[in-house]
């Protein structure tokens, strides 16, 4: 029992020393970096860029995923199951492999960017482009919170609105979505926060070109290559982001307790 | 008013009922997992029989032959779950106007609907409350209201004691006696309580089990056209003994 104690105890010490020193030094490096790094002219546009295409993506994620997550937590069919397994696909697609299918699919050539470009759409190398690689990574942590959410309300509870009289979509919004807003707002954060580190597929499908398609984490790497320093300011915004985020969660899961405590 | 034969095939037996009842207060006594929600669902129009015809007030609400299946929006049958479902997220007097709402009264008309049932139902100090904050029995005159106050021409009660203490179902009963017999819509009660039955029903009719499934099944019941015996009342007896006359 000692020995156990004392081995989960080490584990937990290497594991806290392996993560909190590498966050640790890039905070203290970007201290020591001239402030006007941070208000160079790209890193803030990188960080308007990223702000502004993660929230897009999540809206778009939002629009489509939630109602797919109701259809996915509602029906078992062979269509259902065929969007199961390609949502688990694109979760384990590595984002390099995610960014190198979206080319071959919205490419100039590829299979269906041929016929966008006979309207004189072009995808890859625009700031769309890093929305839809955001999009494409992203949506299975939207769609799997959130369909998990669905699936955990009291059918019943429908069943009741349906007999007093409430349409399936009136009953969604005024029942189903309700309850679910905790999930909702649980994969929205995982998903912007996903959309937000996005490095492979971008640089794939969209390229590095400031105020274009350069996001923080493209930033960090453009920078390394020039300035040690600047990576460090770039990477203490994204650090700072994710610090903001994890506080957020931590709110959320908080107030379900409370929530489920008044329930039970 | 109410005539029905629903077959439906079900993951372990066969669900076959044939049921014709008229006003009052009809209870349904059989053990639990004979299909009891089954059939309040069916009546309801939540999952669709196999086959068979459903007509309610002359008006067809269910036939498979004719491919009529109203859907429950429009069968106007209030029903109250076994667990209440109740809207979590919703105060009581929101959870008693939701069917109000959806029909798009005016909002002076809901007022009153409401606060008419919530007097009825002695909830005046709780309007306020999410159904979490308030005693089973409350939740229960609550899931009642709700059904209610659309003024359903049929309404449908699963096992409506059933998560009750003895003393409280006691005392719960009979507040519920007093609102059924106020009402007088048509109702149909299923339960296993033997007590539950003929405390509230003007009549109870009972399932039995096919002697010939119960071995096949492993206990599983099942119900036939046959177990709708017509007898007398007999309130010393068995559950098994019970019977309705109104129903074939």
């Amino acid at each position: 029992m000692k020995l156990f104690a004392a081995i989960y105890t080490i584990a937990g010490v290497i594991v806290a020393v392996f993560i909190f020193f590498p966050i640790v030094s890039v905070v203290i490096n970007a201290f020591h970096a001239p402030p006007a790094l941070l208000l160079s002219h790209d890193t803030v546009a990188a960080i308007k860029l990223s702000l502004i295409t993660a929230t897009v993506s999540t809206l778009i994620i939002f629009i489509l995923g939630t109602p797919l997550a109701y259809y996915l937590a509602r029906n078992d069919s062979a269509f259902s199951r065929a969007l199961d397994l390609l949502l688990g696909l694109e979760m384990v697609l590595p984002p390099a492999v995610a960014g190198i299918a979206l080319l071959a699919a919205f490419g100039r050539t590829g299979i269906l960017g041929r016929y966008l470009a006979v309207f004189g759409i072009t995808l890859p190398f625009t700031t769309a482009a890093v929305v839809i690689a955001q999009t494409f990574v992203a949506l299975p942590l939207y769609v799997n919170p959130v369909r998990a959410g669905y699936a955990s309300i009291n059918r019943n509870l429908e069943g009741a609105a349906f007999t007093l009289g409430a349409s399936e979509l009136y009953t969604f919004l005024k029942i189903s979505f309700p309850l679910a807003r905790n999930a909702t707002l649980a994969g929205a954060i995982m998903s912007w926060s996903r959309a937000m580190g996005e490095f492979g597929a971008t640089i794939m499908f969209a390229g590095n070109f400031v105020g274009r398609t350069q996001t923080m984490p493209l930033a960090v790497y453009s920078a390394l290559q020039v300035s040690f320093n600047k990576a460090m300011v770039v990477a203490a915004v994204l650090i700072l982001i994710s610090f903001v985020i994890l506080i957020a969660f931590g709110a959320i899961s908080k107030r379900n307790s409370k929530r489920s405590d008044l329930n039970a | 008013m109410l005539d029905m034969y629903v077959f439906k095939h079900l993951m372990k037996f066969e669900l076959k009922i044939r049921l014709k009842m008229q006003n009052g207060i009809l209870a349904i006594l059989g053990e639990n997992g004979f299909g009891k929600t089954t059939t309040l669902k069916a009546i309801a129009g939540l999952i669709k029989p196999d086959e068979g015809y459903i007509n309610l007030d002359n008006a067809v609400i269910f036939n498979s032959k004719s491919n009529i299946n109203l859907p429950p929006q429009r069968r106007n049958i209030g029903y109250v779950f076994q667990e209440l479902a109740l809207f979590p997220h919703m105060s009581i007097y929101e959870n008693i106007a939701f069917g109000l709402k959806v029909k798009g009264y005016p909002a002076v008309k809901i007022k009153k609907e409401v606060n008419n049932l919530i007097q009825t139902f002695e909830l005046e100090d709780f309007r306020f409350y999410l159904p979490s904050e308030i005693s089973g029995g409350q939740q229960q005159r609550v899931a009642l209201a709700r059904a209610l106050v659309v003024k359903p021409e049929l309404l449908l009660l699963d096992e409506p004691f059933s998560a009750q203490d003895p003393e409280s179902k006691r005392k719960m009963r009979d507040e519920i006696k007093i609102i059924l017999n106020k009402i007088s819509i048509p109702t149909i009660l299923v339960t296993h309580d033997f007590q539950d039955a003929i405390t509230l029903a003007e009549r109870v009719c009972t399932v039995t089990k096919d002697k010939e499934c119960h071995i096949l099944h492993d206990m599983t019941p099942h119900i036939t056209e046959n177990d709708f015996l017509s007898a007398k009342h007999d309130f010393q007896g068995k559950a098994e003994a019970v019977f309705s006359n109104s129903t074939t």
